[in-house]
């Protein structure tokens, strides 16, 4: 069983990383569109309003300050709280980000244990009575973000198939697959959570767990315990294939889309890019539309205006 | 292509029952339609006068003329026009004079 | 308690998928809660037999409907062609990225729902949602161009099957979003859901030529024929050029030439042609305050230089980068340092941001708004203004493309608060406003009984904003003056307000900025603003 779990756990964390980065490289790679940016742009000068460059004659003339620490904080701010969903939908939000915190909180449990099995490797004490100071917080540490992970994955999973339900909108546009979620990641985190209220209040196992991993020695765990963990390996190979990268991609979308403003000024390198895909044949079969013609010609050659 | 009956004869019209053959226009067309318009009777010589206005300029500039300048040229105001056209300048007038519904943002 | 609308009734053949009733539409303040006339023409038998009338009984785009089943085959495969081609980076680099982010990762959560004028106005309707679109559109991509597995469609409830019903509606649905992205303003996702309504409005005409007339036939072709989607030729523009200086000397006491296609002119003014038409005052204020600033501009007479319009912006990427290249051509040939918008909403999105990855080298000239250089004018002091001559009350409507999708939101505030002493603002203004219901071509739609559903409908919200921004005056006593920087929000405020009868139950006439500045000019005699033409 401890061999299993240390194999299965070392491919749950291979997959997610690598099916993540090949999801974010590949929407990154996409060729650069024709700006669409919409306001407000997080990092101009005039933010709070809404204002850009374009509000001064001759913007092209004039520098056009950015401030991207602004618009990093601003894009991760709701990552934790979803502030259009207090807003607009406040039952909605009440289980939904209970729910988002469990992912971040499980995810963060997992990381902080493996730290802090390397930190025992190394030597360190960890536990409430600790000599250590750092032992001791480490031991907090992991129970405040445990704790906060199970509790709260448990209540938004069973909460959000509820909401889900009760609001005729969201009714209409869920999938089974919706459902199918709630119910297996209520199972990931109430498994962690009886585990942790009836037999390891002081989330030790976990400690034990990791030390298995960094030293690849099997553990001796509890079977409840074990049930959990390999829940969560499942989990972390599920969650590629569902809509979760939107925690990076929302991100990417707002300053490669949102907030992509840059403009295309004579001799850069955004123009050679722009020129090349411009270059590219067409398809379309409008008749309107020149065949077998590249964007370029099908600009300038056809549609003029009759020969009178 | 919708078909309109105008006495007697049948017009090619768009949805909204503008001439679509501007060639095909005559005075009995516009006789004809006056009445599907509302309007009472024969129309009269201030009736024609703009009517013949707007196609003048149509021949020579290919558009209806601005509002503003068919009543400074024609000696009409706005009122004038409404009371001559009911459904006004554009709609009413434009459409016995055989144009095509204005387009672009007019 | 309101009907579901589901996705898989689009794909029923015959019948409505909703009827629009008007008592569920959200309520006026009085005397706009009655209306005399019904709110929406029904068509007749026989325009319903020629174009298909099946999503909500309004017609935008009219598809005939087929005559054979070999047809209708054809039609369904060209279709699904083109949806291909909108996941290729050679025909839609374009738009790849924010497509691709929008199918992919909107969760349905249903936020943007609320803030979308046209949901809220029709009294909650789930079709127009701004969610509906891209779910239908998604079901067909993921079973037709996917081509994911049967079982995997069934878990993600992706399931579809396609007939030409069903694309007839998706086409009419595509015109029911005024591409105002205040949708997409909400979402934490950062997806689009207007954009999905442009990229199937791409397929439609990119693919298969369909669009409603005014906005490709009359619109983008005759503007790329001619020179102007209104028809203009260069020789009907001198026509109307001369007239209009004849107005500006009969209100000014002077003449001023206006300069067309003066080689080496610091800027060139593009401006919408319509409005040569239907609003001269406008173009006769931009000649008097530039002339009084000393300002060197000049016009252009050149195919597509007379015209801001770029109307490709709304359904187009061909069209709107072939419209966008002349434009720079008539700036280049004349030689001037830059262009500059005149008030035209779409078309200072289209020629100053989006043109931006379309225009490169030399023809990349600088383009501008004309708003920045107005509020120079006015607040360096270089005409001389009295506001006391605006002294009634003024309200701003944002054009959508000035504000929330250029940000461009002050200049235009500033000068009426130096020159409108009554002026007020609606709620909610600024980058989050609400589109005029005019947005992404409707203005100019004329057909049939899509106007009727453009003023009860998708202006629904703005005319509220109106009442509610005058209610301290409500009555026909006080004029009032709504300011629209944009034609097409002029358009769509000229028909709306008619239609409600705004002007005999409250004085509310409409224009735009720069009629108010002239108003406030010390120098005419004669207030500006005419009330009699409302
Ligand atoms: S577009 Fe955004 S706000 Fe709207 S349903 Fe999708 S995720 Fe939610
Ligand atoms: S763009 Fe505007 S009209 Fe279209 S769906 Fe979004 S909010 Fe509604």
């Amino acid at each position: 069983m401890g061999t299993l779990i240390v194999v299965l756990t070392y491919i749950a964390y291979v997959f997610i990383v690598v099916v993540y980065s090949v999801k974010i490289v590949a929407w990154l790679r996409m060729p650069p569109h024709i700006r669409w940016d919409l306001y407000p742009v997080i990092h101009e000068e005039h933010y709070r309003y809404g204002g850009s460059y374009y509000e001064q004659p001759e913007w092209w003339t004039k520098p056009r300050p950015r401030n991207t620490w602004r618009s990093l904080l601003y894009s991760l701010k709701d990552n934790f709280y979803m502030g259009e969903y207090y807003e607009r939908n406040r039952l909605y939000w009440l289980f939904l980000l209970p729910w988002h915190l469990g992912f971040i909180f499980i995810i963060t449990f997992h990381v902080l244990c493996f730290f802090a099995a390397a930190a025992m490797v190394a030597g360190l004490d960890i536990a409430a009575g600790s000599a250590q100071l750092a032992g001791k917080g480490f031991y907090y540490l992991l129970l405040i973000t445990g704790g906060i992970a199970f509790v709260t994955g448990t209540f938004g999973s069973m909460g959000m198939p509820i909401v889900r339900l009760a609001d005729r909108g969201l009714r209409n546009f869920s999938m089974p697959m919706n459902y199918f979620n709630y119910l297996f990641f209520l199972v990931v985190y109430g498994s962690g959570l009886l585990a942790w209220l009836f037999l390891d209040p002081t989330l030790d196992e976990y400690r034990t767990y990791w030390v298995g991993l960094i030293t690849l020695t099997p553990p001796e765990l509890h079977p409840v315990t074990i049930l959990h963990i390999v829940l969560f390996d499942l989990f972390l190979i599920y969650l590629p294939f569902t809509r979760s990268t939107h925690y990076i991609t929302r991100i990417l979308a707002y300053f490669f889309i949102r907030w992509d403003d840059e403009p295309n000024l004579r001799g850069s390198a955004l123009e050679k890019r722009i020129l090349g895909l411009l270059q590219q044949k067409i398809s379309w079969e409008g008749k309107h539309i020149p065949k077998g013609k590249s964007w370029v010609e099908a600009a300038i050659e056809s549609g003029l205006p009759e020969k009178k | 292509m919708p078909q309109l009956e105008v006495g007697g004869k049948s017009y090619e019209v768009d949805e909204d029952g503008f001439l679509q053959e501007l060639e095909k226009w005559t005075r009995d067309f516009a006789q004809g339609y006056a009445t599907i318009e509302g309007i009472e009777g024969e129309l009269t010589e201030e009736h024609w006068k703009l009517i013949d206005y707007i196609r003048e300029y149509y021949a020579q500039f290919g558009i209806a003329p601005m509002i503003r300048k068919m009543c400074k040229d024609t000696g009409f105001d706005l009122k004038k026009i409404y009371v001559l056209f009911p459904s006004g300048p554009a709609k009413g007038a434009c459409k016995l004079a055989g144009l095509s519904k204005p387009t672009g943002c007019v | 308690m309101k009907k579901t609308v589901h996705v898989a009734e689009f794909t029923r053949l015959g019948g409505q998928v909703t009827e629009l009733d008007p008592a569920e539409f959200i309520a006026l303040p009085p005397p706009y809660d009655k209306m005399e006339k019904p709110p929406i023409r029904t068509l007749t038998d026989d325009q319903r037999k020629r174009m298909d009338t099946t999503l909500d009984g309004i017609v935008a785009v009219g598809l005939q409907p087929p005559a054979t089943p070999e047809e209708e085959k054809a039609f369904i495969e060209k279709f699904l062609a083109g949806l291909e081609k909108l996941f290729s980076v050679e025909d839609n680099w374009t738009f790849l990225q924010p497509l691709m982010h929008t199918l992919e990762y909107c969760v349905k959560c249903q936020i943007c729902s609320d803030a979308c004028p046209v949901y809220v106005s029709s009294g909650r309707q789930d079709i127009y949602r701004p969610t509906m679109r891209p779910e239908l559109f998604r079901r067909i991509v993921s079973t037709y161009v996917k081509k994911e597995h049967p079982l995997l469609r069934k878990i993600k409830g992706s399931d579809i099957e396609l007939n030409w019903q069903t694309l007839a509606r998706l086409a009419e649905l595509a015109y029911r979003c005024t591409l105002c992205r205040r949708c997409a303003q909400v979402c934490l996702l950062g997806c689009d859901n207007a954009l999905v309504s442009r990229e199937i409005r791409k397929v439609f005409s990119q693919q298969m030529g369909i669009a409603p007339k005014e906005i490709h036939e009359k619109g983008s072709v005759q503007q790329l024929r001619v020179g102007s989607s209104t028809g203009m030729t260069p020789a009907a523009l001198k026509d109307i050029l001369e007239f209009t200086e004849e107005e500006i000397e009969a209100k000014l006491g002077r003449k001023i030439k206006i300069p067309v296609d003066k080689k080496g002119a610091e800027i060139l003014l593009i401006h919408n042609a319509g409005e040569f038409i239907a609003w001269p005052e406008n173009l006769e204020a931009f000649v008097i305050i530039l002339d009084a600033a000393g300002v060197d501009w000049t016009l252009s007479s050149e195919i597509a230089g007379y015209d801001s319009i770029n109307y490709g912006v709304w359904y187009d990427d061909v069209q709107f980068a072939r419209v966008a290249i002349r434009q720079s051509q008539a700036a280049k040939s004349l030689g001037v340092r830059k262009i500059s918008f005149g008030e035209c909403g779409h078309a200072h999105k289209a020629g100053i941001v989006i043109a931006d990855r379309v225009v490169a080298g030399d023809l990349n000239i600088p383009r501008e708004s004309s708003l920045p250089l107005l509020e120079e004018i006015v607040m360096s002091g270089r005409i001389k203004l009295d506001p006391s001559r605006n002294d009634f009350p003024v309200t701003l409507h944002d054009p959508c493309n000035m504000v929330r999708l250029m940000g461009i939101v002050e200049p235009q505030r500033r000068i009426l608060k130096k020159i409108c002493p009554q002026f007020r603002e609606m709620t909610p203004h600024g980058v989050e406003n609400y589109c005029c219901g005019g947005g992404s071509g409707f203005a100019i739609t004329q057909s049939t009984n899509f106007p009727d559903w453009r003023n009860s409908v998708s202006g629904r919200m703005k005319m509220k904003q109106v009442l509610d921004a005058f209610q301290d005056a409500p009555g026909p006593e006080v004029k009032k003056y709504v300011c629209a920087p944009c034609s097409n929000c002029k358009g769509q405020f000229r028909d709306m307000l008619d239609y409600y009868g705004a002007w005999e139950k409250s004085s509310i006439y409409y224009g735009g900025l720069v009629e108010l500045i002239v108003n406030a000019m010390v120098d005419l005699k004669q207030p500006f603003i005419q009330w009699e033409w409302h």
